[in-house]
């Protein structure tokens, strides 16, 4: 007999996330992702001034702020055809990666470690055999045996005390979870050292940014860091080195602890490698502009169709008619009037909300489709259209966790097996490693330039009379971000933002083809109903933020993941 | 290691919801605060709370909070409020994301040595810009509990002469 299983909300952050699944003989049979409450943010852009956008939209969510402003700036300078200095190209790119080194490591270790680590069973560890296997995984310092015995006394004290504290919400002693007690302690003890280490990276955009978050320093046509090397009140040579060890040390732990984290993990979990792959499409955009008008990048975006690695299309800019013209969001089975689907330039939010029908309108979320085909898009994306590229960091980055992975799993990992829940884990510390390396070489590019005698961060828009529309992208944390704003008179007329989360937890479209979280789930297993942490593991790989996508005011304190059972 | 921070959280767009931005425009206007006092408008922190929260001896966050006392009021809560699921108790649209970040510091060892919350209870918090009368009118009331409470530990910023305050950017704009 099947069961209706109700997760509500899914995300361990902030927001509504409504996960449905049916369960038939201990496997995921049918499933629906939907969002609980309307955005709507972006009829209060309309009638404003283009440049003030960018303050707007970082304030549309509780946890993606940063790259709302990097999108909107950049779909205005788009309108404008406005090229921005390199200062002000180099600055951003710092601020995005110096971000993304951030989101990332706290994903992994406080938003979905706890779905694979039991931190109970950590006190079974022998810490002297945790520190020789973390030794043997990398040459990072802080994996000596006095340590991990410190923080097994701490987890020792917790469970003592009857208060799991922050690890009270996590499923031990789930048939589910299968990492010895060393591997256990090790990433509990490396949990808390990424509440350190994650600091730096944000510090980075903090000292760039002015603060975060919530940027302050970036403008239609630039960004409004003065550069004097000889005035202490501006962006000199001491603060351009002072965050250089801030660089550093994230640095090192992306790549001696977080890197080598997730191979371990991925590893001794094989079998996750073969649940979770759902929609195979795949779309990323090209990052880290090199020149002042978007058109050369460091990394690569596109397509890929079908899990097909050959079927790779480049998309080389936000000019590019393949994908300015290939976006549209159908609401058939969202909350929406008008169902389409429509090309954002052209995009309504009027809600129309009904109860949830399975087989009607369930979401507020819309459903975004490119060419007419559901996309995953995230790291996982990014990395794999990366890889069908050539770039060499992505290669190399991925080559090396597959290597590992392969040498922990005694089996032989291939980039096939990254259309899974561990895939997207994997993929997303790959990003990160590839970013810890363009970050110092951004940085020197930054301090280069300046010290060259270069200052201009900023070039004054114009806005013309009549109508004018641009589409700003962004390969953010989540994955492709896209802001298309229609500029009336220097007015801005209509505003969509297009937001990785919408893309992953879209519902089904007008042709009932279901989006990738509920594509991802059919056939994950599920060996206890009341407590289903496998959905939770393949629906957190794919770092859900519906904050990001939704509205976020929950005035009724929840449970983390409240599970309902139905019939 | 900062002596004191407070921090105005809350998402400006969603009406109520900016009174903690907006009491710190309020104080940061009207208000010079020592060079070890951090007076900041986080907004919605969400993942980068731990790196604010961590390192200081004392904190006080200023929110809108869902009670059921009549909208404006408010309520002042105590680091314990924050983390135990007391009954009846329901606190900001922010939440879990402040229990959860206060734990995970104490496991960690760089817990803030003490937490206030001044609460300010909201009346709307859709998406639209703008407080209610009701709690615009609370905010002095509530820039004055936050200035008690640094007084408590020794933090008495200097009035600002003349000083003109303006309405925070999200209303201007």
């Amino acid at each position: 007999m099947s069961k209706r299983i109700t997760i509500d909300p899914i995300t361990r952050i902030e927001g509504h996330l409504r996960i449905d699944v049916e369960v038939d003989g201990g496997e995921v049979k049918k499933a629906w992702a939907s969002s609980t409450m309307w955005r709507g943010i972006e009829s209060m852009l309309v009638g404003r001034d283009p440049r003030d956008a960018w303050l707007f939209t970082q304030r549309f969510c509780g946890v993606c702020t940063t790259v709302h402003a990097m999108a909107s700036v950049r779909a205005v300078e788009d309108a404008l055809g406005l090229e921005i200095p390199p200062n002000a190209q180099y600055i951003r790119n710092i601020i995005m990666i110096a971000h993304a080194l951030h989101d990332h490591v706290v994903h992994f270790y406080q938003l979905s470690a706890l779905d694979w680590v039991d931190v109970v069973s950590a006190l079974k560890a022998d810490p002297a055999k945790a520190a020789s296997i973390a030794e043997s995984l990398s040459d990072w310092p802080g994996n000596s045996k006095e340590q991990m015995k410190a923080v097994q006394d701490k987890v020792k004290g917790l469970v003592g005390s009857g208060q799991l504290g922050i690890f009270a919400h996590g499923y031990w002693g789930h048939p589910a979870m299968k990492l010895p007690p060393e591997i256990n302690l090790i990433a509990v003890s490396h949990y808390l050292q990424a509440l350190e280490y994650q600091r730096y990276a944000n510090q980075v955009v903090a000292i760039l940014g002015g603060k975060t978050p919530h940027i302050q320093n970036v403008a239609v046509g630039g960004v409004a860091n003065a550069i004097n090397l000889d005035s202490p009140a501006t962006l000199n040579l001491d603060r351009l080195y002072s965050m250089k060890p801030l660089l550093d040390k994230a640095i090192s732990f992306v790549q001696k602890v977080y890197v080598p984290d997730v191979c371990a993990v991925a590893g001794l979990y094989p079998e996750w490698f073969g649940y979770g792959a759902g929609v195979k499409n795949y779309l990323s955009v090209p990052e880290f502009p090199t020149d002042g008008k978007n058109t050369k990048f460091l990394l690569p975006g596109g397509t890929i169709m079908n899990g097909d690695l050959s079927t790779y299309k480049p998309i080389t800019g936000q000019r590019d008619e393949y994908w300015r013209k290939g976006v549209t969001e159908d609401s058939t089975h969202a909350y929406y009037k008008d169902d389409g689907p429509l090309h954002p330039f052209e995009g309504k939010t009027n809600p129309n909300f009904t109860d949830f029908q399975d087989n009607g309108k369930y979401s507020w979320v819309k459903s975004p489709r490119f060419e007419g085909h559901p996309m995953q898009v995230g790291p996982l994306a990014n990395v794999l259209c990366g890889y069908a590229a050539g770039n060499p960091l992505m290669k190399k980055w991925t080559d090396a966790a597959l290597s590992s992975i392969s040498s922990i799993a005694k089996v032989q990992a291939t980039p096939a097996m990254l259309h899974s829940t561990l895939g997207r884990h994997g993929a997303r510390a790959v990003r990160t490693a590839v970013f810890s390396e363009i970050a110092l070489q951004q940085w020197q590019g930054l301090v280069d330039n300046v010290v060259k005698g270069d200052t201009a961060i900023y070039y004054p828009p114009e806005f013309p009379k009549g109508t004018i529309e641009g589409v700003g992208f962004h390969e953010a944390p989540r994955g492709t971000l896209s802001h298309w704003v229609v500029i009336d008179n220097g007015k801005i007329k209509n505003y969509q933002a297009v937001v990785p989360t919408t893309w992953n937890a879209s519902p089904r479209d007008e042709k009932g083809n279901v989006g990738p979280y509920e594509a991802s789930l059919l056939n994950n297993p599920v060996a206890d109903a009341e407590h289903p942490l496998e959905v939770l593991r393949t629906i957190h790989s794919f770092d859900p933020c519906m904050a990001c996508a939704v509205h976020v005011f929950d005035p009724e304190k929840k449970r983390l993941a409240r599970v309902k059972v139905l019939g | 290691m900062s002596r004191l921070a407070i921090f105005g959280i809350g998402n400006v767009l969603a009406q109520d919801d900016a009174v903690g931005p907006t009491v710190v425009h309020w104080l940061n206007s009207r208000y010079s605060f020592p060079p070890d006092v951090i007076v900041e408008d986080l907004g919605t922190p969400a993942l980068e709370l731990p790196t604010h929260l961590a390192d200081h001896r004392f904190v006080i966050f200023i929110d809108a909070v869902a009670a059921s006392d009549e909208p404006g009021t408010v309520k002042l809560y105590d680091r314990e409020d924050l983390i135990s699921n007391a009954p009846g108790l329901r606190l900001s649209p922010h939440d879990p994301a402040l229990q959860d970040t206060l734990l995970m510091l104490d496991m960690a060892g760089t817990a803030p040595g003490d937490v206030k919350m001044v609460g300010i209870v909201a009346k709307d918090t859709e998406m639209a810009i703008g407080l209610s009368a009701e709690v615009r009118n609370a905010i002095p009331v509530a820039a004055a509990a936050v200035l008690d409470l640094a007084e408590r530990v020794g933090v008495v910023p200097e009035p600002i002469a003349n000083s003109a305050p303006t309405a925070p950017w999200w209303e201007a704009a």
